[in-house]
């Protein structure tokens, strides 16, 4: 930005780079410059509030659209019917996307880290939980966003947030159970309740010197659905999963939740922790519930 | 049932230990697919129904970009970024079966019009109903569309967007300032049309 920062030249520049502000793309010296004028200018920073707004109506009206209850079933139909993936065949349409997808993980990757998201304010770590959440399904995104934003944020810079007297009493069961299935070398760290982006969570830290891992449990919304028949469900529990940069989910809904084991180990080992607590886990959850 | 007899119900059960079930993890990548791929479907489903603007239509992309991406499956890599992969193929998908609508004359991406951007457009009503607001976003020409709902909606990063349409990311950003500048140009005339405070409840 050039020097001028006040009156009407000021907002013209600033209203040509809104868009890339409200979406976390700007570098955070060009973000602060824009801080500095939302300070003194109303304008600018109304229409920075209009422009979120029509985002946040947009994303409900869109994500408020009713999906067919058999498609997922009639999908995998069509999958059944077909051949195996064959090794020797050349696809050049999903090489070129497995390409373009890497490059673009490494360059946000990269990006993260120049802007130094962990150590930073506020808008800057709600900018890296955007950059990693935004690359995961919207319903895995629940349990990852509160993850990334109570355990690897929250808890690293706040020393008070430990111990397990904060979670409600219905909970406190869970802690028995979970133990016998998580690694003996990941000790519980903290067991509370907390909320993120106006959703409550009973999440539970797992943590030694090297690897973090959470169990993070929600109650499920309206149309909220991770599919109900995967395959991978050699416990009887479907689970589904998903990566992405170091962090690794595993999850799976009962009747009335949505749970998720959130780490940083091996894409396996975070797996097999929720595969060997998911049908014990959903049978509790199914009581509680009740 | 009572909290302690559930207890004595797990003890009884030998449930496995982590390592048992640790050693059994030799997935399918059938198992693989399921369990990677399938929880997109309704976010993909979504973005389906506003590019092709019908259920019929969204529902046969849908199961073509599931059957591309179980041929393909082989060639992804467990453990990153099955998300943007998936998109990838829908766009891919969505173009290969109306080529048409990526051929609306491209409007002018200038200087001509980051200055019509810059004047503030009216906000959105709070009496605008979700409907309104898709029946909006459908009117906007696919190719703004299309970066609005990346964006906007799935919250792709603009480096990933750029990767997904396969366009300069300078690209993605004219596209996505005047895409929101249309949409909300739209919504203000629907506002207006119903005049200040009027509700109209009609929902998609």
């Amino acid at each position: 930005m050039t020097n001028t920062k006040f009156g009407e030249q000021a907002c013209r520049q600033v209203l040509a780079r809104l868009d890339s502000y409200i979406d976390n793309e700007l570098l955070t010296e060009s973000s602060l410059d824009l801080v500095e004028h939302f300070e003194r200018c109303t304008a600018c920073t109304r229409e920075a509030q209009e422009r979120r707004k029509a985002r946040t109506r947009l994303q409900n009206a869109v994500r408020g659209a009713y999906v067919p209850a058999g498609l997922e079933e009639r999908v995998r139909d069509r999958l059944r019917q077909s051949q195996q993936p064959h090794a020797k065949k050349f696809y050049p349409m999903a090489i070129a996307a497995t390409l373009a997808v890497c490059l673009g993980s490494l360059l946000t990757y990269q990006a993260i880290y120049r802007f130094g998201a962990l150590r930073a304010t506020t808008a800057s770590q709600q900018s890296y939980i955007a950059a990693i959440s935004g690359q995961v399904a919207t319903v895995i995104r629940v349990g990852l966003g509160d993850h990334l934003h109570c355990a690897v944020i929250r808890q690293r810079s706040n020393a008070a947030i430990r111990g397990i007297d904060k979670l409600p009493a219905q909970y406190k069961q869970l802690i028995p159970m979970v133990h016998q299935y998580v690694p003996a070398d990941l000790p519980l760290s903290v067991a509370h309740e907390c909320s993120f982006q106006g959703r409550k969570f009973i999440h539970l830290t797992f943590r030694n010197g090297r690897s973090l891992l959470s169990l993070v449990i929600a109650r499920r919304q309206a149309g909220e659905s991770l599919g109900a028949t995967s395959l991978l469900s050699q416990s009887g529990v479907p689970i589904y999963t998903a990566g992405v940069q170091q962090f690794q989910v595993a999850a799976f809904e009962s009747r009335d939740f949505l749970v998720y084991t959130v780490s940083d180990l091996p894409h396996q080992k975070n797996l097999a922790v929720m595969i060997a607590l998911a049908p014990t886990l959903r049978n509790l959850l199914d009581q509680m519930g009740a | 049932m009572e909290v302690s007899q559930a207890m004595t119900g797990w003890a009884a059960d030998a449930p496995p230990t982590f390592l048992s079930t640790a050693s059994r993890l030799d997935l399918s990548a059938a198992e693989r697919f399921e369990a990677e791929a399938m929880p997109h479907l309704n976010d993909l489903f979504r973005t389906a129904l506003r590019l092709t603007g019908e259920r019929g239509n969204a529902e046969d992309v849908m199961q073509e970009v599931y059957l591309q991406a179980w041929r393909s499956f082989d060639r992804f890599e467990s453990g990153t970024n099955c998300r943007a992969w998936l998109y990838k193929i829908l766009f891919h998908c969505v173009s290969h079966h109306r080529r048409k609508w990526f051929r609306f004359p491209l409007l002018k991406e200038t200087e001509e019009f980051l200055e019509a951007n810059l004047l503030a457009p009216a906000p959105v009503a709070e009496h605008v109903t979700d409907g309104e607001i898709l029946k909006a976003l459908d009117e906007i020409p696919a190719e703004f569309r299309s970066v609005v709902l990346l964006v906007d909606v799935e919250e792709f990063a603009y480096k990933e967007v750029a990767g997904i349409l396969s366009i300069p990311i300078g690209t993605v950003m004219s596209r996505l300032s005047r895409g929101r500048a249309l949409l909300r140009k739209r919504l203000a005339e629907v506002a207006s049309a119903y005049g200040i405070g009027k509700t109209v409840p009609k929902d998609n």
